[in-house]
């Protein structure tokens, strides 16, 4: 609990060289696609693309597997470890910085592996059937490829530098695979939107690492202090760096390092968030990912809902033992969590689009995440990003499976009755749908509780517990009645499609499966995390314990802190707190229920809510606008002044002196012409001139002769006197 | 530094004097012989690189001071013909040897009359190039300095776009007037060091007080601020670049450019360590500026050669940002990253060369949706921008975390080489804003992809638009394999210059501190060191 306590977490190092695999595997199929995938599409067929893009996914998917059972067969806490060469590497005296190409696999890393490659491979088998009619079809299997790896080079690399290899990648793939439609400007646009934004959050990033590596670097005295005078190297393994913090020496010092007045804890772990909130989609960073529903569905489903979405969450989990040291950097990634979670969820009340209210979803539920891993509750954050990885990506994959059939159109107004004509996808849906509400015994209701509950016991952020708590609850409270609206208007009520549609209309194997699969963990893998409180031993949270040992040494729980917990911070007040978040979820339900019954068209509800209530929400409270007028406008004219001045102040003073030195010229050439040649040309008519002259001199004229006498002295005095 | 191994080969010369050797050749063939032009410039320029290769692998890594050096009596007041390669000139010589060749192919249709002339040029320049790189005497070196300007000159002169003459006189008169004073500094410490030598070597071992060093440093740094070109010095950049036939920009970003660059960390720094201190500041200032401002320039373009231009001004920014953080990383940073440039602004050229062979416009608003008709050509392009932009896995980004990091560490780390405070704060605001420069990179880069390749095709010529031919594939496919190779063993290519560095850095540091214990935050320091010259 204290500072000082010393955190036997050290690992197990084991060295596992088949690691390199997973990621590569993927990459290979990338490339074979991306080079012959063209031709082998046109001239034998869709399913040799396919093929190339589906072996290597499930090869790394059992290379995954295998490693997997090999962290969890082990009862002490181990890291594979895959070091492959120096990637970069300095020596400067004693110093030296090592980066090395690693790849490492801890008990995070294996949640985050089964999460990526097993939902990876479903929606790889999902796109088949969804994106058999494509003409790019090879293009779509090379990218989907390439951001595999890209995901599992983020999750696995064991410093810095590497995961951010991996985050700039799944950022470049989404990139791609948002304007995968390139030839449609809005399309190609929203792409460009999705890799600027994250790149904004890049940009802190790479800052918040500059800083911490350097903010690391210091030396060991025999007597066991800690000062930082730049004798011990710096470092951006992960490993490394938890094992620094381990120890209390090392860390009262860093803890007391600051910048401006700023502890550099504190900066660089904001700074981070701050990179977290581009690639997550939180406030302020989020206006990409509703736009990037540009990309065909199975791409949501798995990029931008799944797994990349998730690498903020996972990063901060990750740097536990940072992010704990410092209340200030808790309190902003919980709050801004909880205040994304609430935000985003009233969006989703009145989109029409389904990818949209699945977007918003999206950003309010990786809102629940930052909560959990902002109060302290690392392993409380992952278990939610697992179970929203099955319920989400099955209803991204459940909404692709419904604009498939509906013939890409993606308007609630074209559906309802869709029950009756899809029915595996209507099954699968309505699963996912009440483990989101958080329905009792569904995957969600056990993540969303256990973040709920450490939110209010929280003991270690800067704000009050109940004030994050409650903004879950609420935002609970809105997921509930946003989802059931969804699932009325999709599959109850009258059949509003076009007969041609519904008669058409039907479900291919190659989506179902991995929809029932997605389907039955959306109701059941909440079961490996289920609370002591629920008479479960949350086997997940023993699971990931030693990986945060540094971080949770930090963080206190006010029912810990007192003896049995008083009050709500009690056994009691969990059950409490958590039946009434289940009545809130449920009074959605049916609030929801008792408006959508039957069908509410946009302007039905502009009436039912009132017009400019609806108007605000119905467009996002306008932060698209907002951004425009406020960012990228004056970034606008911003550019455009400069051009301007590059080109009248810059470059006319360049072309000024050009021409004032031609006017000098020409004046230089004019006196050359004039006084140079013209001395030249009189000298001679002089000569001349004076011999004529000469002989009327002699005129006999006294003043001629004294006006000559003093004209010629006064010459030569100038003369003499410029001279001397 | 000193000479560390004399040359048994004389691979250096070997280099040098290839490319003359075809230029002569060049000359004895018939003008109407085009093909031949074509092919023996390759040719020769290929075999300089070939020979380059074994500078490189004769190059011993652990040495940090001149290898393979030559030396040899050239004029009778004491200029030497000294040659040596070091980490810092050996990455930027391979970069020119391997850059002609593959430029050189990239002309073989663009360039239709006076081939002679032209690759004759082309040749020469190689020559100037890689000579001035090389020399370890400074009137060698200044031979070759300006020696460059007249085949380059001529390329643009000639074989340029319609505001040509505007543009190579203006390249020339800025450069030149820049070459002059250094010209006259050179004489002022040859006399100073007793008019007997020009010698490199015994140049850095200076007695020059701080006043002289300050007024040389000047001379020394305009020559080389508007070779990188430093804002505010960069218009003739883009005219330049504009009207330059694509070899000519190829070479100009590759490799001409780093010329002023590497003139910083070879002379003006070792050279003036005590003024290089009190430059050090406003140095990083107009580098920052020159980050911010060229992407700012570059997005508001609308043609696509200037906005590269303007890319180079910002990328140059971060070179010279890295060289005066002054720390091991970020000033092996600042070489890669001038490679890097190299190689992605290159690549850049040639593909805007491409386009403008097939379409002779280099306006973006007379492209969009050519990722249909021409994929290669969009694949290659998308993989350089991503290149530029400094996408991990790419060489960019090495180059650009390292000087980053670099600056952030003087910051940072205690003690660093200047005490003050306010100027340990004041690089942490710079680098802050450097780092604005990775964004804004990503924005005018992707904007001008999004515009030329993505989107429908608005125009109807555009639709027939033949994809890269093999001859150019293969060039850009070099430089391709290059930006990953780079990228993904950085340490292949930094271990060659960690040694020169290191010993560069040392020396530097060690004068700096004998001379003058001193901070200078800001304007006021620099004022008053202004006022005490001036007196």
């Amino acid at each position: 609990m204290t500072p000082e306590t010393e955190i036997a977490a050290k690992a197990i190092e084991i060295q596992a060289g088949y690691l390199f695999l997973i990621p590569l595997l993927p990459l290979i199929g990338f490339f074979i696609n991306a080079v012959f995938g063209a031709r082998l599409q046109k001239r034998v067929g869709r399913w040799t693309v396919h093929t190339i893009a589906l072996i290597p996914v499930f090869g790394s998917l059992a290379v995954a597997f295998f490693a997997i059972f090999q962290v969890v067969s082990h009862d002490e806490n181990v890291v594979l470890v895959d070091r492959m060469w120096q990637w970069i590497g300095f020596q400067w005296g004693s110093h030296a910085l090592n980066l090395p190409f690693t790849f490492a696999v801890d008990r995070l890393t294996a949640v985050m592996l089964f999460v990526v490659t097993f939902v990876g491979s479903l929606i790889h088998v999902f796109s088949t059937g969804y994106m058999q009619d494509e003409k790019p079809y090879w293009r779509f299997f090379a990218w989907m490829n390439l951001f595999m790896f890209a995901m599992l080079f983020l999750i696995m690399g064991d410093s810095f530098l590497m995961m951010f290899v991996g985050w700039e990648g799944v950022g470049l793939c989404s990139y791609l695979l948002i304007s995968y439609y390139y030839d449609e400007v809005d399309k190609a646009a929203a792409g460009m939107k999705a890799f600027v934004v994250n790149r904004i959050g890049d940009f802190a990033f790479i800052a918040g690492m500059a800083i911490l590596m350097w903010g690391l670097v210091g030396t060991w005295s025999d007597a066991g202090t800690y000062t930082f005078d730049g004798e011990m190297g710096p470092t951006l393994v992960f490993r490394d760096i938890g094992a620094l913090m381990a120890d209390p020496a090392f860390r009262a010092a860093f803890l007391a390092k600051t910048v401006f007045g700023v502890p550099i804890v504190t900066l660089s772990c904001i700074l981070f968030f701050a990179g977290a909130t581009g690639k997550s989609a939180q406030i302020p960073l989020y206006v990409w990912l509703p736009d990037a529903m540009a990309g065909p569905t199975p791409v949501s489903a798995l990029i931008h809902a799944a797994t990349m979405v998730t690498a903020g969450v996972y990063m901060v989990a990750r740097l536990n033992f940072l992010f704990a040291f410092s209340p200030m950097a808790m309190t902003v990634v919980a709050f801004v969590g909880a205040l994304t979670a609430l935000f985003a969820a009233t969006i989703g009340f009145f989109q029409t689009d389904i990818k949209k209210v699945l977007a918003y979803s999206t950003v309010s539920q990786l809102g629940y995440m930052f909560i959990g891993v902002g109060v302290g509750a690392f392993s409380a954050g992952i278990f939610h990003l697992m179970t929203h990885a099955f319920f989400k990506a099955c209803l991204f994959l459940g909404s692709g499976s419904i604009i498939y059939a509906m013939h890409h159109r993606q308007e609630m107004k074209d559906m309802g009755g869709l029950r009756k004509v899809l029915p595996a996808t209507f099954i699968t849906f309505l699963a996912s749908s009440i483990a989101i509400a958080g329905i009792p015994g569904t995957s969600g209701f056990f993540s969303k509780d256990e973040i709920l509950w450490k939110s209010f016991d929280s003991g270690s952020i800067l704000l009050p517990g109940w004030l994050i708590w409650g903004m879950g609850a609420v935002a609970a409270l809105f997921t509930a009645f946003y989802m059931t609206r969804l699932v009325l208007q999709i599959f109850f009520g009258e059949p509003r499609a076009d007969k041609h549609t519904l008669e058409h209309a039907r479900e291919y194997k190659r989506m179902t499966i991995p929809l029932y699969i997605l389907g039955f963990f959306a109701l059941v893998g909440g079961f490996v995390g289920v609370p002591a409180v629920l008479g479960g031993d949350n086997r997940f949270e023993h699971f990931l314990e030693p990986v945060f040992a540094v971080g949770a040494s930090h963080v206190a729980w006010i029912s810990q802190a007192t003896e049995h917990g008083h009050g709500l911070h009690s056994h009691a007040g969990e059950y409490v707190l958590m039946g009434f978040a289940v009545i809130l979820g449920l009074t959605g339900i049916f609030a929801a229920w008792r408006i959508y019954r039957k069908y509410q068209s946009q302007e039905d509800e502009a009436k039912l809510y009132g017009a400019r209530f609806h108007n605000v929400v119905y467009n996002k409270y306008f932060v698209d606008e907002a951004y425009w007028a406020g960012v990228i406008r004056p970034f606008l004219a911003l550019t455009r002044a400069a051009a301007r001045f590059d080109k009248l102040i810059i470059d006319g003073a360049v072309n000024f002196t050009a021409f004032a030195t031609k006017i000098v010229s020409w004046i230089n050439g004019g006196i050359d012409k004039v006084f140079v040649d013209g001395t030249v040309n009189m000298l001679a008519d002089i000569t001349i001139l004076a011999g004529q002259r000469v002989r009327r001199m002699e005129t006999g004229r006294i003043q001629s002769y004294v006006t000559g006498i003093i004209m010629g002295v006064s010459g030569l005095v100038v003369i003499f006197y410029l001279l001397v | 530094m000193t000479m560390e191994t004399f040359a048994v080969t004389p691979f250096i010369s070997l280099t040098l004097a290839i490319p003359v050797i075809g230029a002569g050749v060049l000359a004895l063939i018939p003008r109407e012989n085009s093909a031949a032009h074509r092919w023996l410039a390759f040719l020769f320029s290929g075999l300089a690189f070939a020979v380059s290769l074994s500078l490189w692998a004769n190059f011993d890594i652990s040495m940090a001071g001149f290898q393979l050096a030559e030396d040899h009596a050239w004029l009778p007041f004491g200029a030497r013909y000294t040659v040596g390669v070091d980490g810092i000139s050996l990455l930027i010589v391979m970069l020119t040897t391997f850059l002609t060749p593959l430029t050189i192919m990239s002309t073989f249709t663009s360039i239709k009359d006076r081939t002679k002339e032209f690759y004759i040029s082309m040749l020469l320049l190689e020559t100037s190039m890689i000579g001035a790189l090389v020399a370890l005497d400074m009137v060698l070196f200044y031979v070759f300095w300006e020696l460059m300007l007249i085949p380059m000159y001529l390329i643009i002169g000639v074989w340029g776009g319609p505001r040509r003459i505007y543009a190579a006189v203006k390249f020339f008169l800025f450069t030149f007037v820049g070459s002059v004073l250094m010209l006259v500094g050179i004489i002022y410490m040859h006399l100073k060091s007793g008019g007997t030598t020009f010698s490199y070597l015994a140049f850095l071992h200076n007695g020059l007080d701080y006043k002289e060093q300050l007024w040389l440093f000047a001379a020394f740094g305009l020559a080389f601020g508007i070779k990188v070109p430093m804002f505010p010095f960069h218009t003739w950049l883009p005219d330049a670049h504009v009207e330059a036939p694509t070899a000519g920009s190829v070479i100009l970003a590759g490799v001409l450019l780093k010329m002023g660059t590497y003139g910083f960390l070879r002379f003006a720094l070792p050279f003036f360590p005590d003024a290089t201190g009190a430059f050090i500041f406003p140095v990083m200032l107009l580098a920052v500026i020159g980050i911010v401002y060229g992407s700012l320039m570059a997005y508001a373009q609308s043609d696509i050669k200037k906005l590269v231009a303007y890319s180079s001004v910002a990328h140059l920014g971060f070179v010279m940002l890295g060289m005066f953080a002054l720390t091991q990383e970020a000033v092996e940073g600042s070489i890669l990253q001038m490679i890097n440039h190299g190689i992605s602004t290159g690549a850049l050229f040639l593909l805007v060369g491409v386009l403008y062979e097939r379409r002779h416009t280099r306006l973006i608003a007379d492209y969009g949706g050519i990722a249909r008709p021409m994929k290669v050509f969009a694949a290659i392009l998308v993989i350089i921008t991503l290149s530029s932009i400094g996408l991990p896995g790419t060489n960019g980004f090495v180059g650009e975390f390292l000087i980053l990091a670099g600056t952030f560490r003087e910051a940072l780390a205690q003690p660093g080489t200047f005490g003050d405070p306010n100027f340990k704060t004041a690089l942490v605001v710079l680098g802050v804003l450097a780092c604005t420069g990775i964004v804004l990179g990503a924005v005018y880069m992707l904007t001008m992809v999004r515009k030329v390749l993505f989107g429908p095709i608005t125009h109807k010529v555009n639709e027939g638009l033949k994809d890269v031919n093999p001859r150019e594939f293969f060039v850009l496919a070099c430089l391709v394999v290059m930006v990953f190779w780079i990228g993904i063993f950085p340490n292949f290519f930094l271990s060659r210059t960690q040694a020169s560095v290191k010993a560069t850095l040392d020396t530097y540091k060690a004068r700096m501190v004998q001379h003058r214990a001193f901070s200078v935050p800001g304007a006021k320091a620099i004022r008053a060191d202004l006022k005490e010259v001036a007196r």
